[in-house]
């Protein structure tokens, strides 16, 4: 019976080619928007992550000042000045942690006006530790990085962010040249290379200055403090018996109580990417929930050309309820012409929301074309609006009166 | 009076329109038999009842009172699903307008019953084929009803009525449509039809018509004149 019903209703969509293309047409931008939404949102997330991995897993942050939340962001980004962080707490970890193999302390940043020969500009500055550079895989795109000497002492040498020696330089050589930060003039010795990251971690490197953090904390920032140290595992596996180390030798340098609540916060890249994937997996859902609101636009569309369709055949109604038909069967033919529709309609869309991924994903530049359940979820879904706005007008077929039918003109 | 032989037995079948004082009365009380081998015309005006006597005989309507039997076994109470099913083996209908679906073949409007009735696709096509053929059609098996003429639809629908081996045909206004020549010829087979046994009912507004019929009744009023 089923099988006579899908004959049937082939024959009925294809007599009907213009009616049936335009229920097709809505069901297809209905379905096919969420298979974009959801491959656009995965893709972008995979793209984020990735960028995220790159930087490296073995990674933590300390960052001054402790946080209400456990997830939530350290204090010092809040804007609240936590002055306990020190040089000193670096040099404790790098003396007693088994379990860190790169120390890197980071001051604070500030916006100060730079100038290089009549030329002024306010840029931002930060120091940063040579190994900050080295552990997070920083190319330099001409000259070096920080000596261990100059990395040690107060001495005036930068490193441009790309963006600033563009800015200042153009398409010579910056290397060797002077600018003048605050008071005193500081020899370029290196300028890094573009981070076309959409989320580098310290923000926007391209447009920072960086010298030694003892330069920057006495000559610039005039406070003895550091925004941060950045730390590198012995390996991936030890990253938890890592951070918990480091805890601990922070609180004894700190002399915190037992009692008292951490005044800094260690952050690990797994935290960090735990918290991102569950922002953007939101986003994939509120991007595919928007999406759903136009395939409902297209179900309710299916749900009027069925109506019409059952108006339409009424005459043919009655007569084949005179000759035998059942009011199942009579369900089961409009059913399954909506089911039939709604299927080739997902076809449809799985073949364009396929190719519209994919010329996305290559616009993004990330590799996810279709997210894996598009595929199930494209026919559920047309089959469950199939069901849900198919009913009604099938029903209402199925219940007519053979004879109102019959004599219906 | 009644018969042992008789596939169709009303008793005082009463239909009414609507409710209550409102109610247009349209049959008012017939009793009628029809055996196995009946040929039996029905006549009467306009508005006299007659098509909806015979819907009330093809169940296709449910008399308001009254009393159906068809093969001694009362129908009244009968579920639509259970009457459906008595239609498609039992009856075979044909209209004044063909009725044929306009988008399928020929032979595929003769198989619509055998769809409802399980029979296996391959049966159909064979059954169909072999329906038409035997009313004349068989070269035009794959034409669609718009390129048959009136006289081709209606033998194409006597066909599709003929398919199940009805108990009774049941044809309202077989040649309304139709010209004298058509007409002719629809009433052959008709004819023709009834000598091998089948057992038919047919309405007419034609006197040429109801003569080939061996029993004639008319409708005046939703009563049979005596
Ligand atoms: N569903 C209905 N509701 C109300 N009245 C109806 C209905 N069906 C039929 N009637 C009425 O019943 C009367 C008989 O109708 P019917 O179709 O049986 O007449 P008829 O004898 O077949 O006439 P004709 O020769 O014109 O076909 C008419 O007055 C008609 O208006
Ligand atoms: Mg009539």
């Amino acid at each position: 019976m089923i099988k006579e019903s899908f004959r049937h209703s082939f024959r009925s969509l294809r007599a009907n080619k213009m009616r049936t293309s335009l229920t097709l047409l809505g069901i297809v931008i209905g379905i096919s928007s969420v298979i974009i939404m959801l491959s656009v949102g995965r893709g972008a997330q995979e793209l984020i992550l990735d960028q995220i991995r790159g930087i490296g897993s073995q990674l933590l942050m300390v960052t001054a000042g402790g946080s209400a939340q456990e997830m939530g962001p350290p204090a010092a980004i809040e804007g609240i000045i936590v002055k306990t962080l020190t040089l000193r707490d670096a040099e404790a970890i790098e003396n007693s942690a088994k379990y860190i193999k790169v120390v890197a302390p980071i001051t604070n940043f500030t916006q100060t006006r730079i100038r290089k020969g009549n030329e002024e500009e306010i840029y931002t500055v930060q120091g940063r530790d040579k190994n900050f550079f080295t552990s997070r895989d920083y190319e330099f795109a001409e000259g070096r990085n920080f000596t261990e000497s100059e990395n040690k002492g107060v001495s005036k040498v930068a490193i441009l962010g790309a963006t600033i020696k563009d800015d200042l330089f153009k398409n010579f050589s910056a290397v060797g040249e002077y600018i003048r930060i605050g008071e005193a003039n500081y020899r370029i010795i290196g300028v890094l290379k573009k981070k076309e990251s959409a989320l580098s971690i310290m923000g926007v490197d391209d447009e920072t200055i960086m010298i030694p953090v003892k330069t920057a904390q006495k000559n610039v920032l005039g406070q003895d403090f550091l925004f941060g140290i950045s730390l590198q595992a012995s390996s991936e596996e030890d990253i938890d018996l890592a951070k918990a180390e480091v805890r601990r030798i922070i609180r004894r340098q700190h002399r915190l109580q037992t009692s008292e609540e951490d005044d800094f916060k260690i952050s690990s890249q797994q935290d960090a990417l735990a918290m991102i994937e569950t922002f953007t997996s939101l986003l994939t859902l509120f991007l595919a929930a928007i999406a759903t609101i136009s395939l409902i636009v297209g179900g309710i569309g299916i749900m009027n050309i069925m109506l019409v369709s059952v108006f339409e055949r009424t005459k043919e109604i009655g007569l084949l309820k005179a000759l035998g038909a059942r009011n199942k069967d009579i369900f089961y033919e409009f059913l399954v012409e909506t089911l039939v529709i709604m299927i080739i309609g997902a076809f449809m869309a799985l073949v364009i929301g396929f190719g519209v991924s994919y010329l996305a994903a290559k616009i993004g530049g990330w590799n996810t074309i279709l997210a894996p359940e598009s595929i199930p979820l494209a026919l559920i879904m047309a089959f469950g609006f199939g069901i849900i706005f198919g009913v009604y007008p099938a029903l209402k077929a199925a219940k007519l009166d053979p004879i109102t039918a019959l004599r219906f003109e | 009076m009644k018969s042992k032989d008789a596939i169709i037995s009303l008793k005082n079948v009463r239909k009414e329109f609507g409710m209550n004082s409102q109610a247009t009365k349209v049959i008012n009380g017939i009793s009628l038999e029809i055996n196995k081998g009946d040929y039996m015309a029905i006549t009467g005006a306009s508005g006299s009842g007659k098509s909806t006597l015979m819907y009330i005989v093809g169940l296709l309507l449910q008399p308001t009172s009254g009393e159906y039997l068809l093969n001694n076994k009362n129908i009244t109470k009968l579920s639509g699903d259970e009457l459906a099913e008595i239609r498609n083996k039992k009856i075979g209908f044909i209209f004044q307008q063909f009725n044929l679906l306009p988008k399928i073949s020929a032979w595929e409007n003769v198989a619509v019953p055998l769809i409802y009735s399980h029979v296996p696709q391959s049966e159909q096509k064979e059954r169909a084929i072999k329906a038409l053929s035997e009313i004349g059609l068989g070269d035009r098996v794959d034409f669609y009803p718009n390129q048959l003429s009136g006289g081709q639809q209606q033998r194409v629908a006597i066909a599709r009525a003929l398919i199940n081996n009805p108990e009774i045909l049941i044809a309202d206004e077989p040649s309304g449509a139709l010209d004298s020549e058509s007409t002719k010829q629809i009433i052959k087979i008709l004819d023709g039809l009834n000598k091998k046994g089948q057992t038919i009912l047919i309405i007419t507004h034609e006197a040429d018509v109801a003569k080939h019929a061996k029993r004639h009744i008319i409708l005046v009023d939703g009563l049979i004149k005596t």
